[in-house]
């Protein structure tokens, strides 16, 4: 009896251990067999090329991301990871373009720059270059163009990032009505949005309001409006047209940028090659990319130092063992670390006290602070990538050169024990115990929230003032953050840094979410002097006077720290290394291309 | 007995549908929404993409939905934050081959070494070997895994180079297998020294018994009595052990498939959670739940064809 | 009767007829007493306690035990900080004792990997006497680069200064935040293995002893608490009550108390049908008093047993947590969030990792041979070995 039934549970186990080999035999063959169709295309791609020249081994340059990517499609996520797919495989109307070593705003799939129609700066005519291909060769017209932003725009498909095909430097006309009409319940036809086409190869875009050459061609730089093809997303359309797959797999993407995706295993690699249609295929060097996504920063360092990697940016930690390294580069901040403060929040009114937000800003050590962060101080509030002027002037320079941000990176003990003091006086209250909310895991959050705790409370005093820290994964801080609206309790003080994306540049861009203006900012915001210049900046005279909306950005940043809205802390400062092999095609670091890997050359 | 397993998988479903009933009204009760993220988007947008996913619905209707698309047209829901568009069985689908490649593994490396450091430990018991067993045993359940791993990857692979930094996905069978050697031995050490400990109990326990004593008067040798009596024994409750712990180390998957950037299921969990996408969430837990109330069955079922009286008791 | 009786037992004539004058009392002549036992007597614990005595291992691994908790008391006074300072300009020291200092061991020594050749000679960045040597010369990008060994605490001008296990990346006391994460560990797992316990034996006994429906759906309840992957169950307890020692503790409990229930539920079956049982209850003895004063007993040692391997287990659960970002909330230190902090910088500051893991290694280490030794003398039939 025991015999028979031990045969019967090894059978059993046998079974289950058999059901889990062959499932993952199963997959080896189809990566496998995926892998050697994208072998035979590099193979014939190298055999092609090498009767041009006499190249030996096909240039892949090794990069390595952190997180898995969402989706390839730009209408769908445009996090870090996903974007790196994205700028290889997205082409747009224009684009920032590596020219003689400076990066420059310049026509891709377009035929030269728009034309404004009327001359009244509201209609503009987009013409589309006859080179302009996806990946398959086949061509980039102005049907695709409409199918393109008609998609982005499906009120029934609602894509997450629609918002900034509608809305982005320029307002297209019934762009955002039409997309959220779904929501907001009033109709709005395809043929109200502000998107026609004129002929074959022409475009015409409507606006409400006039804009500039620039913002237009800036506009049509968003990676959401890069072209889809219209055969392959019809077939990855729901039936009841809600949902989409494209861009969830290799298979999903139709290339139109520099590289086409030739194999993606989720959270483990991603493999391109070069896009031989592309319409700057003269600016493309390389032969392939290869992305590994490796989570733990520590491995991603020992892969480049043994050479599998060759690119890799550096924790403040991995820095000291670099030292003195000249291959170390220092990216430019591309965010400051503020305090924002959940003024809604019903328990802690004190956050709503201009004094003890000043106590804050006042008494934080900054200098000591960025010294073993290895980041860098920040007294105000915009990032240092901000640019103020056509030559590339920072606003940061003209900033410090206006002289109005306060001396010794903003600390003075003394004044902020004072202004501790008025608060709790104004507040009768006799101690302050407050939750700063910070995302766990970020070596930087944790830096500055254990070291403004422990600061803080030498400063003040440990039995009147106490920060609690909650730290929370990114998902779940940015969810708490976002929340004051119908939780005006969801969160104390938290520490936000506002990515700059292309469109804030402009420093009135990067002060956008502090005010209500911004839909996703981190609190109520709304105060009035801030609102009006606000509004003064994008007025119809100024908003396209750069110099008065730099002067305007000055006086905004300048009451922001007088009244201490939010508290600057850190300029971020990311530290990277990349290997000898590699020629960058910009000097300098940019953030739209990022290092423009896709037009770098590798000597190996 | 067939009546019994009936019986029993039907209890495994009911099971199952309060787990995902309770993780879907646990999950749409925390506050907030997959909608909000740093990029702008104005409360329009959001709204329209919530009223997409039937968000802005009361819940009991969007339980009624979700019950709908699971048992009417067997649809799991379509990701909605961490690959948007994408059938999350799908998801799972694409990602457990390797999550389970590497725990069969594991256990098929782990399950010999196991017995034969029990057997032996257990034969020289309070000798040499057995404590040097001992202590290994201790040591290997006693450091945590992401030490040990980060220890593995950087002197076996970051200093020597013997083995891949990283999980190969791309490479041909012999550079997969290679680069598995590393997560596979950090996910064994543990289920190593639990079978290895179990072993030696139980070992030791049967060779004091009656029959063993029979068994070497009547002139058995000792390790022919070991092999053939006592061991025997042993192995049997040992299946019980051993199931079980591949759950365990499907869930601990996580922090070495992170190390060693396997693309597995691991991590999905919280990462899910934490980005609110709901129906992922739900159909991971499904499947960890599945996993975890089959291994269940499987135990009682085998300890019911092994031990009668349990059966009995059941069906009483 | 008689007659039954005679056939059976079949007496010899002279011995029944004994006469009675040959009878006499026995006691006339001894006096009887109670024989009183040799040894001293003892009861249970006292008899566990001698088996649990003559197990080595197990005695060494209590002490071990008992030293780590009274240095998780009084370790954080032991030096002159507090396991919150910050010493900004003294962060990442590597560990210096005095006294072993002198031994080649723990002396403040560190490599300073990739510097350049010919800052060695620049007394700004180097100061007097806090280069020992260097090595591995090599060119990068033209320059020279060398890796050099110095004494850390001269080169960051703290000569004076000891920080017996160095400083983290904030510039804390290793030492001290070690043995206060030591505390805090420690209670957060005897906190959670205890409710644990209470939930469990309550739980488990209800279901045992009652048995039927009861036991039935009580049973079902723990399978579906059950089939809730842990880190899920970790995760939202974390997510909704934020990262403070209750909430991890609260976390631990939801699940932990299952395999107790589980426990004492099989022992109660086992122990249900027993005469002694079924006597007491024929006497009327209350189901309280049954369960907990004549069934519960007998699970006193598996409980014993479980809760000492469930101690460490939960620890390693907390710096799991710490490691996937769920740990505690700064700057309360505990082994788990210094242990993942610590495995961030692995390859620069072997240090921080290596005493937190040390700790942990050894409270495991000792736990599960005290545990196991308690096992053997607390329900010798389980007896691994003697």
């Amino acid at each position: 009896m025991k015999k028979r039934n031990q045969k019967v549970l090894a059978a059993a186990l046998a079974a289950a251990m058999v059901m889990g080999l062959t499932a993952c035999g199963g997959s080896t063959s189809a990566t496998e067999a995926a892998t050697t169709a994208a072998q035979a295309e590099a193979t014939t791609a190298a055999q092609a090329e090498s009767t041009e020249a006499a190249s030996t081994e096909p240039k892949i340059l090794r990069l390595a991301e952190k997180t898995a990517a969402a989706s390839a499609s730009a209408l769908i996520d445009q996090t870090t990871s996903s974007i790196s797919i994205i700028r290889n495989v997205a082409g747009t109307l224009y684009a920032t373009l590596p020219n003689e070593g400076k990066a420059e705003l310049m026509p891709l799939l377009a035929d030269g720059k728009p034309i404004d129609v009327n001359g009244d700066g509201k209609t503009w005519n987009i013409k589309i270059s006859e080179d302009a291909m996806f990946e398959n060769g086949e061509k980039i017209t102005a049907d695709t163009f409409i199918y393109t932003m008609k998609m982005a725009l499906d009120p029934k498909l609602v894509l997450a990032k629609a918002g900034g095909v509608a809305e982005n430097y320029i307002d297209i006309t019934n762009a955002s009505e039409y997309y959220t009409q779904g929501s907001t319940g009033t109709a709005v036809a395809w043929e109200d949005v502000g998107v026609k086409k004129i002929d074959d190869m022409t475009i015409q875009i409507t606006t409400d309001v006039a804009v500039n050459e620039t913002l237009v061609m800036r506009h049509f730089t968003s990676k959401g409006t890069s072209p889809l093809y219209e055969p392959l997303f019809e077939e990855c359309l729901s039936e009841d047209g809600t949902t989409t797959t494209w861009g969830t797999s290799a298979d999903t993407i139709v290339s139109s940028g520099p590289f086409k995706l030739t194999n993606w295993v989720v959270g483990s690699v991603r493999e391109y090659e070069k896009n031989e249609n592309y319409i700057r295929e003269d600016l493309v060097k390389l032969d392939g990319i290869t992305e590994y996504i490796v989570e733990d920063a520590n491995t991603q360092l020992q892969m480049f130092e043994s050479g599998e990697l060759d690119y890799v940016t550096l924790s403040s930690d991995a820095l000291e063992k670099y030292g003195d390294d000249p291959r170390i580069e220092t990216l430019p901040s591309r965010y400051t670390f503020c305090l924002e403060f959940c003024t809604t929040n019903t328990d802690e009114p004190i956050l709503s006290n201009e004094n003890f937000r000043r106590a804050l800003y006042w008494g934080l050590n900054r200098e000591e602070l960025a010294k073993i962060s290895a980041e860098e101080p920040a007294t105000g509030v915009v990032g240092q990538q901000s640019i103020a002027k056509t030559d590339g002037t920072t606003f940061r320079t003209i900033a410090d050169e206006a002289g109005y941000l306060p001396e010794n990176y903003g600390y003075d003990p003394e004044l902020a024990v004072e202004y501790f003091e008025k608060a709790l006086e104004e507040e009768n209250m006799s101690s302050v115990d407050i939750t700063l909310l910070v995302i766990s895991g970020n070596s930087s959050h944790t830096y500055i929230s254990e070291y403004m705790q422990e600061s803080y409370a030498n400063l003040f005093g440990a039995d009147r003032f106490k920060i609690n820290i909650d730290a929370q994964p990114s998902a779940q801080n940015s969810e708490l953050r976002k929340s004051w609206g119908t939780n005006p309790n969801a969160y104390e003080i938290v520490i936000a840094a506002w990515n700059l994306v292309a469109g804030d540049y402009d420093p009135i861009g990067a002060l956008r979410p502090y005010t209500t203006g911004y839909g996703s900012r981190n609190s109520a915001y709304g105060y009035e002097d801030i609102e009006a210049l606000y509004a003064e900046a994008n007025s119809e005279e100024n908003r396209l006077n750069q110099e008065k909306r730099n002067e305007i950005a000055m006086e905004m940043e300048k009451l922001m720290i007088e009244q201490a809205i939010v508290v600057p802390t850190l300029y971020n400062i990311d530290y990277c290394i990349y290997s000898d092999d590699v020629e960058l095609a910009l000097g300098a670091w940019n953030s739209d291309l990022s290092w423009a890997w896709q037009y770098c050359d590798l000597n190996r | 007995m067939t009546k019994y397993v009936i019986k029993r998988v039907g209890m495994m479903f009911l099971t199952l549908f309060i787990i995902i009933t309770i993780g879907f009204f646990v999950l749409r009760l925390m506050p907030g929404s997959p909608y909000s993220d740093e990029v702008n988007l104005t409360p329009e947008a959001i709204a329209a993409l919530e009223a997409k996913q039937h968000l802005d619905k009361p819940l009991i209707v969007q339980y009624a939905y979700f019950m709908k698309g699971v048992f009417l047209e067997n649809n799991w829901g379509v990701s909605i934050t961490m690959r948007p568009g994408m059938n999350c069985f799908d998801i799972i689908k694409e990602r457990i081959p390797t999550t389970l490649a590497l725990n069969v593994l594991a256990l098929l490396i782990s399950i010999p070494l196991g017995i034969i450091a029990g057997t032996v430990a257990a034969v020289f018991k309070t000798k040499m070997p057995d404590y040097v067993i001992s202590l290994l045993v201790v040591i290997c359940i006693s450091v945590p895994s992401f030490v040990f791993a980060s220890l593995l990857q950087y002197f076996l692979a970051g200093i020597n180079g013997w083995f891949p930094l990283i999980y190969n996905s791309t490479g041909n069978v012999q550079e997969r297998l290679t680069s598995m050697v590393l997560p596979i031995l950090a996910l064994s050490f543990s289920p190593i020294a639990t079978v290895c400990r179990y072993l030696r109990g139980e070992l030791i326990e049967t060779m004091s018994s009656e029959y063993m004593l029979l068994a070497r008067t009547k002139g058995l040798k000792n390790y022919q009595a070991i092999v053939r009596h006592a061991f025997r024994n042993s192995m049997v409750p040992l299946a019980n052990v051993i199931i079980p712990m591949f759950t365990r180390i499907m869930g601990g998957s996580m922090v070495v498939e992170g190390l060693f950037s396997v693309p597995g299921i691991g991590g999905i969990m919280v990462d899910s959670i934490t980005a609110r996408d709901y129906t992922l969430t739900i159909a991971a837990l499904m499947f960890y739940s599945f996993i975890s109330v089959a291994t269940i069955l499987l135990v009682d079922i085998s300890y019911g064809i092994i031990d009668p009286r349990i059966r009995l008791e059941a069906k009483n | 009767m008689a007659d039954l009786k005679k056939k059976v037992i079949d007496i010899p004539e002279d011995i029944l007829n004994i006469p009675a004058e040959k009878f006499e009392f026995a006691q006339i002549h001894n006096t009887i007493y109670d024989a009183v036992p040799e040894t001293e007597s003892r009861g249970f614990f006292k008899d566990a306690l001698v088996r649990l005595k003559k197990n080595k291992a197990s005695i060494a691994a209590f002490w071990i035990l008992c030293a780590i908790i009274v240095l998780a008391i009084i370790g954080p006074s032991l030096t002159p900080y507090t396991f919150s300072q910050q010493f900004p300009e003294y962060v990442n020291m590597p560990p210096r004792v005095p006294y072993l200092e002198d031994m080649g061991i723990f002396n403040g020594k560190q490599v300073l990997t990739n510097r350049r050749l010919d800052s060695l000679e620049d007394t700004s960045k180097f100061p007097e006497g806090s280069v020992l040597g260097y090595s591995n010369p090599h060119e990068v990008r033209g320059v020279t680069l060398v890796d050099v060994e110095v004494n850390y605490y001269k080169y960051v001008g703290a000569d004076d200064t000891y920080f017996w296990f160095g400083t983290d990346g904030m510039g804390r006391d290793v030492w001290t935040r070690l043995w206060r994460g030591a505390r805090v560990s420690l209670v957060i797992a005897l906190a959670a293995v205890l409710s644990d316990v209470a939930i469990g034996i309550v739980y488990g006994s209800v279901a045992g002893y009652y048995g039927g429906k009861l036991d039935m759906i009580m049973m079902r309840i723990c399978e579906i608490i059950n089939a809730f992957p842990n880190v899920v169950v970790c995760t939202l307890c974390i997510l909704l009550f934020g990262s403070g020692i209750p909430a991890m503790i609260l976390a631990l409990m939801i699940r932990g108390w299952v395999p107790t229930a589980r426990m004492v539920r099989a022992q109660f079956l086992r122990f249900r049908g027993r005469e002694y049982v079924m006597a007491a209850q024929t006497m009327g003895v209350p189901d309280y008093a049954l369960i907990f004063r004549h069934i519960l007993p007998n699970s006193i040692g598996p409980i014993i047993t479980r809760t000492m391997i469930a101690i460490p287990n939960a620890i390693f659960t907390e710096s799991f947590l710490a490691f996937i970002g769920l740990g505690l909330a700064p700057p309360e230190p505990s082994i788990g969030t210094l242990l993942s902090s610590g495995q961030k910088v692995l390859m620069q500051y072997p240090h921080l990792t290596l005493f937190p893991a040390l700790t942990i290694s050894v409270l495991m280490i000792a736990f599960n041979l005290f545990g196991n030794g308690l096992r053997d003398a607390l329900d010798p039939t389980q007896r691994g070995h003697e």
